[in-house]
């Protein structure tokens, strides 16, 4: 497995526009009716009005950058956590119109307004303000310095931070900090400037609190920040290793040190840390050796062993594995859809678990098929309909192939899948069944015989899923230019092996979950950027028929999907692009529903790409507008 | 009962002295199934039509089966689960000929149904030609009109200009439709208008459903128009009588009670059927199949009546060749032994200073079995409903539920006693009205008198028809008054109630409680809510209501969601105001007697069943713009370990200011927890106790029975709220406009420095309400009383009276924006029935009253958002 795999393995869904000119479709659009909403009221009453509308209503509220009324609607938009940074952006922007300010200006002030208990958001807002050119921050240097040196909460302060970094040097802040006991803050607020060179600029400051004689939140705050500031990764790794040795933080250290490339680890130091945390887990008492901390900790400890020479390292993995099961960790990417790791190795006939999170916003599962059986078992998923099986689980195919699944997990959740592993080597592929997610969202579990075999022959770790949270912006220059950039042969050998066409038709090919695709290009003209942009932002325009509504049933269970037909008895539903995965709810079982602001569409298919392969894909979309023929 | 005699007038011959052409012939053996709503499932009940079809072919041993309900629609079939759908019904009946009934739910919709309505009826129609339920040819659809609705002289009755109107185009339409798929019609708007201006007095006890004297009268007219004859005369009394005890047999089997239990999801419950290891189960569904069988067996045991009596001869109704019904052992075969009444009262214990005394039980009352619900009436006598049967009568039963009178001794304790209304199945709930009673027979809510003074009842209309009764003690139960003289019938949940009323048809799915006007027939959605079963339900002194939803004794304050809610949509989950210590409860009532002290006034008593066998006191304060309740020390509590089959299950104020409470007496009590045909269900034992405040004087019981009005009106002063409903039930005896005059005289002559002045003047409004006779000046007065507990009881009022009050939506507005949190909630609970945006603007106003803004009233918000969403639908 390596990245190229992953790379290649790209879905796209290009959201529908509510300018998309009439075209035939499989259902009618519900539709979500416009509220009525008095604007005209005292603050009060305006204020509950639109905290009940839910965030789909609140986006149809009247509003124009034009009058006063209007601003409790922008400024309603900006602190509702799922609704997109891009319309909180538009909602800045005419904010700053009608208040005759800047956008900063605006986002400071929703800060403040931002209620006590919602750092996601305040984090959400703190990306908006350090977006904004250093010019104008540097305007708001005071308003900054008071946020961040006042009694807002935590959050909030740590945004103010964040921005304040980019209006004055390293030192200076550093003091103002320190003379504002916001020292921790400033370190939380690190990791979220964009800018290397300006986080890199504290590393002299904060690398003197890796002691274990610094207050602990302190020193937590600042192990997490030591561990991103390029160019001083060798001492990062050191101070952080010395904290191990000393029984400081362990658990934060090896988080902190894992997001240390492991290219610029350096290798003197890797066998000390790895016997260290060897002692450190040894230390964690049996019953919490399933527990994050612990799973952290061994980890880094086998990442490491697997670096060192055979002889040094394996006595370090065997003593690592003695200690509990052998765990292996999984997350989902935010976004991707994709797992955080496209290899997992475990010895042939030795028990394993496999600690499953999806950190996502989506459901998904983990599936482990026989060698050579994903894609049969990826589409006998796709045909199922939603219902669970005898052990509650959902697009589980009941088939030989399957070795093993998890639950389907909602977001936030986690399961985890114990089991011995199969006994004849090789790769077994795992996946989430999730109907139009299998193309794209695999990895392998490599059953070896010998582990150090293994390892003395496979020397290098896998390699990293290189993510870039790409913006429009970012090929602004090179598709507005008269010569169009991307190669759309290439393009088309991406959208060809890529999982595009499992929501969303081109021509007469694919899925029709999702929009027509050349539709959309020709409703935009095949203009790149623009589509780009829906690409991108897949939730700034929805076109209501492909809307997504959150369904809460009398029996605690919520379904998402997109209405396809409304009765007395019951909503039938599309939770997903398999044909199967229509359903109909009857009415009494529904308790709620919520339209969504938030398109199905994942919002990061394109970060796990190259930019030549963002531009060749677009390329191929330009041209390939033509409907297909027999 | 009294039937009316079947002697038809000549006056049939003066509507059409030429024969038309027969739209039908009939062929011996037919099976004729009647489908569609309220009018034909009215006409299993008097038969008119039936006999006379049946009357003209002696020789036909024709087969009717009526599988009409009300509020049912060409498209609409609202059932319990698994009922059967139409199809299947009309396949089981085997029917070769359909009478179709429909239009009138569906008129409603206005011009804007009108498409569908007809679209719906021709497919019924083109489906119906594809159809070989009998197995002997297509069935023949004759389709009928709906009647046109009677427009009545009493100013009670609803108007009836726009339900013609709607009537009268869907007639048309209906005409249109049969014409082109070739059915035959029979167009009974035009018939009935025709009877109703030639009328003596009204055929319509509500201007829509027929009385029995109606079916009868115009019977011959349907008759003449489908076989183009005359129909049949002379004494046909005989005929009717054996057609209706066929129907009502078929009735009990078409629309058996407990059919969630029956056919619905509860009836897979399995049991097994002996204490055997490894002994075969056998589910409700087996047992209550075979016991439909039999109900079928039945029903054709007695149409063989019919035919014998149509031929001129008669045949005694033999069912001994019913099938078995399969029995089981109890899954509770320890039963404990019952102590007697008078023992089991040591095992209580009770709050300091109360005594409990026996007042009856089934050992010296034998019928005095399995008490549900009781009241006093106007005379001070008991009422109780007695439901042995329970869960629901067998078809071979002979002892049935009754509604029983005692009448008390100075002492309290039983001097007489007697059967008002015996024959019964589940009589869950009754209420006294008039001159009579309002008693729950589902589907139906019958109104029942005793129009001879023998102390039984002989006369009966079906006034609410379709509630549904899917799980039997789900099924309407304390029929509470308000203060203004509407009473309150209810739904848990599996039921799917739809009722026909002349505003349209209501229905509801599971958890619902009604408001229901008698005098006007007014009848809506109180408050649909995710219930399981709402038991409890009960108004105070000043008319603010608190609902228990029994199954897990969450006891609500009802103003806050009690606002009108579109169907289907129901309100949402609202807080509980009192942390209630056990579950669950089975009635509550608010303890308002001046023979208890002063701590115990007011107090929120709630019974409860099972692990606490006894009744529990709070009181209430005030939360913001609703209460809160503080558990006090118990009223009683029974030792389980020696009385275990207690259930303390309804309680009343008598007029002496005693408590009186009724003991369920059963160890077996869950519908679910044991099949339903467990032999232990006890169907031997039921009591009658009466609680006590040691050395305090009893009340001296304020007369109210044939008092005269200004009498009456003057007991309104009583501080106890059961004497003062019911003088107010005695008042609604009399003519309104005496009451009314009487009223304000009264109300002119209170002494303004009485303390309870402000409540006098609330009485006063309340009458007015209770009479339906609007009195803006008097409203307006109270809507700014000094008092805001009756500035809230006006806003109420001012909520019924909307449609009848210049700008109330002005009035509103004030109240909205009153200084007191109850009266603006009232405010924003009337809102709600406004059903436009304006409204929702006098809504919000409450807000700005509010003290914190960030932060409104728990109630205040929850209210306003339920109105909010009712309101969302309209511009």
């Amino acid at each position: 497995m390596n990245c190229r795999l992953l790379v290649a393995l790209c879905g796209v869904w290009i959201a529908g526009c509510a300018l998309a000119a009439p075209h035939e479709h499989a259902h009618d659009a519900p539709k979500i009716d416009k509220p009525i909403v008095f604007l005209d009221k005292s603050p009060r009453i305006v204020a509950f009005q639109l905290a009940r509308l839910p965030d789909a209503q609140l986006l149809l509220v009247d509003r124009e950058p034009t009058h006063l009324k209007y601003i409790p609607v922008y400024e309603a938009i900006l602190l509702r956590p799922a609704i997109p940074a891009n319309l909180k952006q538009d909602a800045v922007a005419a904010l700053a119109k009608i208040n005759k300010s800047d956008a900063a200006t605006e986002i400071l002030g929703a800060l403040k307004r931002l209620p006590e208990d919602q750092s996601a958001l305040a984090v959400g807002l703190a990306k908006l303000l350090i977006a904004q050119p250093a010019a104008a921050l540097k305007k708001h240097h005071a308003a900054l310095q008071e946020i961040a040196g006042g009694d807002s909460p935590a959050a909030v302060r740590q945004a103010a931070f964040a921005a304040l970094a980019a209006t004055q040097p390293a030192d200076a802040l550093w003091n103002f900090a320190e003379e504002k006991s916001g020292t921790a803050y400033l370190l939380i607020a690190l990791p979220l400037v964009p800018d290397a060179a300006v986080r890199a600029a504290f590393y002299a400051k904060t690398a003197p609190l890796l002691q274990a004689s610094t207050d602990a939140p302190l020193r937590r705050a600042a192990v997490a920040a030591v561990a991103r500031m390029p160019g001083h990764e060798a001492a990062a790794f050191a101070a952080l290793a010395a904290l191990v040795a000393a029984d400081a933080d362990v658990a934060d250290c090896a988080r902190a040190l894992a997001a240390i490339p492991k290219a610029q680890w350096p290798a003197a130091a890797l066998q000390k840390l790895a016997t260290d945390l060897l002692t450190r887990a040894k230390a964690i008492p049996q019953s919490q050796r399933t527990e994050n901390d612990y799973l952290d900790i061994a980890q880094l400890g086998l990442d490491l062993a697997a670096k060192l020479p055979r002889e040094t390292g394996a006595p370090i993995r065997q003593a690592f594995a003695a200690l509990g099961v052998n765990v292996l960790r999984l997350r989902t990417l935010h976004e991707q859809m994709l797992f955080d790791r496209a290899l997992l190795v475990v010895e042939a006939g030795r028990p394993v678990e496999v600690f499953f999170e999806n950190t996502d916003v989506m459901p998904h599962n983990w599936v482990l098929a026989a060698i050579g059986a994903a894609d049969a078992v990826g589409a006998a998923a796709e045909k199922m309909p939603p219902k669970p099986d005898a052990l509650g689980r959902v697009h589980v195919p009941d088939m030989p192939q399957v070795l093993q699944a998890s639950r389907m997990l909602n977001p936030g959740e986690h399961a985890r899948i114990a089991f011995t592993a199969p006994k004849v080597p090789g790769d077994y592929p795992f996946l989430c069944t999730f109907p139009g997610h299998w193309q794209r969202m695999r990895g392998v579990l490599k059953v070896v015989g010998d582990m150090e075999t293994y390892l003395a022959q496979n020397p290098t770790a896998p390699v990293e899923i290189k993510i870039t949270e790409w913006k429009s912006a970012d090929f602004a220059a090179a598709l507005t230019a008269t010569t169009a950039a991307g190669d759309p042969a290439r393009g088309k050998a991406v959208f060809a092996k890529a999982a595009c066409a499992s929501c969303h038709q081109l021509g007469a090919e694919g899925v029709a979950f999702g929009p027509n695709l050349s539709d959309s290009i020709k409703r935009l003209k095949g203009d790149g950027l623009a589509m780009l942009t829906e690409i991108l932002e897949p939730s700034r325009t929805i076109d209501e028929k492909y809307r997504n509504y959150n369904f809460d049933l009398t029996d605690d269970e919520t379904v998402n999907g997109l209405i396809l037909k409304e009765d007395a008895a019951g909503v039938t539903l599309r939770t997903g692009p398999g044909e199967a995965q229509v359903q109909t709810l009857p009415k009494k079982m529904i308790k709620t529903r919520r339209p969504s602001a938030l398109s199905l569409m994942p919002a990061g298919l394109l970060n796990t790409l190259a930019r030549e392969e963002v531009l060749d894909l677009l390329a191929y979309l330009r041209t390939a507008n033509a409907p297909a023929r027999p | 009962m009294k039937r009316l005699s079947f002697l038809f007038a000549f006056a049939v011959f003066a509507t059409s002295l030429t024969a038309a052409p027969a739209l039908l012939g009939l062929k011996p053996g037919d099976h004729i199934c009647l489908v569609g709503g309220a009018l034909p499932d009215r006409m299993q009940h008097h038969g008119g039509l039936e006999t006379l079809i049946t009357a003209k072919h002696p020789a036909h041993d024709l087969v009717f089966r009526n599988l009409a309900a009300s509020g049912d629609e060409v498209a609409t079939w609202h059932r319990s689960e698994n009922f059967g759908t139409r199809e299947q019904w009309l396949t089981q009946t085997k029917a070769d000929v359909i009478f179709a009934f429909y239009g009138f739910n569906e008129s409603f919709k206005g011009e804007a149904g009108l498409g569908k309505f007809k679209a719906d009826l021709g497919k019924f129609l083109q489906e119906a030609k594809t159809k070989n339920y009998g197995g002997k040819g297509v069935a023949r659809v004759v389709l009928f009109s709906p009647i046109a609705a009677e427009k009545q002289a009493d100013p009670n009755q609803p108007s009836t200009e726009a339900t013609n109107a709607n009537l009268k185009q869907y007639s048309a339409a209906m005409a249109e439709v049969a014409q082109a798929n070739e059915v035959p019609f029979v167009d009974l708007f035009a018939i009935s208008q025709g009877l109703y201006a030639k009328a003596k007095a009204p055929m319509t006890f509500n201007t829509i459903h027929l009385t029995e004297a109606g079916d009868l009268a115009i019977a011959p007219d349907i008759f003449r128009a489908l076989f183009g004859a005359a129909a049949p005369s002379g004494n046909l009394d005989s005929l009717r009588a054996a057609v209706l005890e066929k129907n009502k047999e078929w009735q009990a089997r078409y629309r058996t009670v407990d059919g969630f239990n029956v056919y619905g999801g509860r009836s897979k419950l399995t049991f097994p059927v002996s204490k055997e290891k490894g002994a075969p189960k056998i589910t409700n569904f087996d047992v209550m199949q075979q016991e439909m069988a039999q109900r079928d067996v039945k029903t054709a045991n007695r149409e063989k009546r019919i035919w014998a009596v149509a031929a001129g001869k008669d045949l005694k109704v033999d069912d001994s060749n019913l099938p078995v019904v399969a029995s089981l052992e109890s899954n509770r075969p320890d039963i404990k032994p019952f102590l007697s009444g008078e023992a089991s009262i040591k095992h209580m214990t009770v709050a300091k200073g109360c005594k409990v005394s026996l007042v009856a039980s089934e050992e010296s009352h034998p019928a005095l079995v399995s008490p549900v619900q009781m009241a006093f009436d106007t005379k001070g006598r008991l009422w109780v409903a007695a439901w042995p049967s329970y869960p629901e009568l067998r078809p071979t039963d002979k002892v049935f539920d009754k509604l029983l009178v005692f009448e008390l001794d100075a002492q309290g304790r039983v001097a007489k006693s007697t059967t008002f209304l015996d024959g019964l199945n589940c009589p869950t709930g009754f209420q006294f009205y008039k001159d009579g009673v309002l008693i729950m027979q589902a589907p139906d809510l019958w109104f029942v008198r005793d129009t001879d003074g023998d102390g039984k009842a002989d006369w009966k209309e079906r006034v609410i028809m379709g509630m549904d009764s899917a799980d039997t003690h789900h099924t309407t139960n304390a029929m509470a008054y308000e203060p203004g003289g509407a009473t309150y019938l209810s739904d848990g949940v599996f039921h799917r109630t739809q009722v026909e009323t002349p505003q349209g048809p209501v229905r509801n799915s599971d958890g619902c409680i009604y408001r229901y006007e008698p005098l006007t027939h007014k009848f809506e959605r109180y408050v649909p809510y995710g219930f399981a079963n709402p038991h409890g339900r009960v108004f105070d002194y000043w008319g603010t209501d608190f609902i228990t939803d029994a199954t897990g004794n969450s006891n609500y304050f009802a103003p806050a969601f009690s606002g009108f809610i579109p169907e289907p949509k129901k309100h949402s989950g609202l807080k509980t105001f009192w942390k209630n210590p056990s579950r669950p409860c089975p009635a509550t009532t608010i303890l308002s007697s001046r023979h208890f002290p002063e701590e115990f006034q007011g107090n929120f008593l709630n019974l409860n069943v099972i692990g606490f066998q006894g009744i529990f006191r709070a009181k209430f304060s005030a939360d913001g713009a609703g209460v809160k309740g503080e558990s006090l020390d118990h009223l009683l509590q029974g030792d389980n370990a020696m009385i275990p089959n207690f259930r303390p299950i309804c309680a009343a104020v008598a007029p002496d200011g005693s408590l009186y409470f009724c003991d369920w007496a059963k160890e077996l009590i869950g519908h679910m927890q044991h099949h339903i045909r467990d032999p232990h269900r006890d169907k031997a034992h039921g009591r009658i106790y009466r609680i006590t405040f040691e050395g305090r004087p009893l009340l001296k019981p304020v007369k109210i029975d044939g008092e005269p009005i200004e009498a009456l009106v003057e007991a309104l002063k009583t501080p106890e709220d059961d004497v003062r409903t019911r003088a107010k039930i005695e008042l609604s005896k009399h003519d309104s406009a005496k009451v009314i005059a009487a009223t304000k005289k009264w109300a002119a002559a209170l002494d303004k420095s009485d303390k309870d002045y402000q409540h006098h003047l609330t009485e006063a409004l309340w009458v007015h309400q209770w009479h339906n006779v609007v009195d803006e000046a008097l409203l307006k007065q109270m809507l700014r009383s000094p008092n805001h507990n009756a500035r809230a009881a006006a806003t109420r009022v001012l909520c019924y009276w909307r449609d009848r009050v210049k700008e109330p939506l002005a009035l509103l507005k004030v109240q909205a924006t009153d200084e007191h949190p109850r009266v603006r909630l009232e405010a924003i609970r009337a809102c709600s029935f406004f059903k436009t945006s304006a409204a929702a603007e006098v809504a919000l106003e409450a807000l700005d009253k509010e003290a914190d803004p960030k932060k409104p009233d728990y109630y205040i918000k929850y209210t306003l958002d339920e109105t909010l969403k009712a309101l969302s639908d309209f511009k």
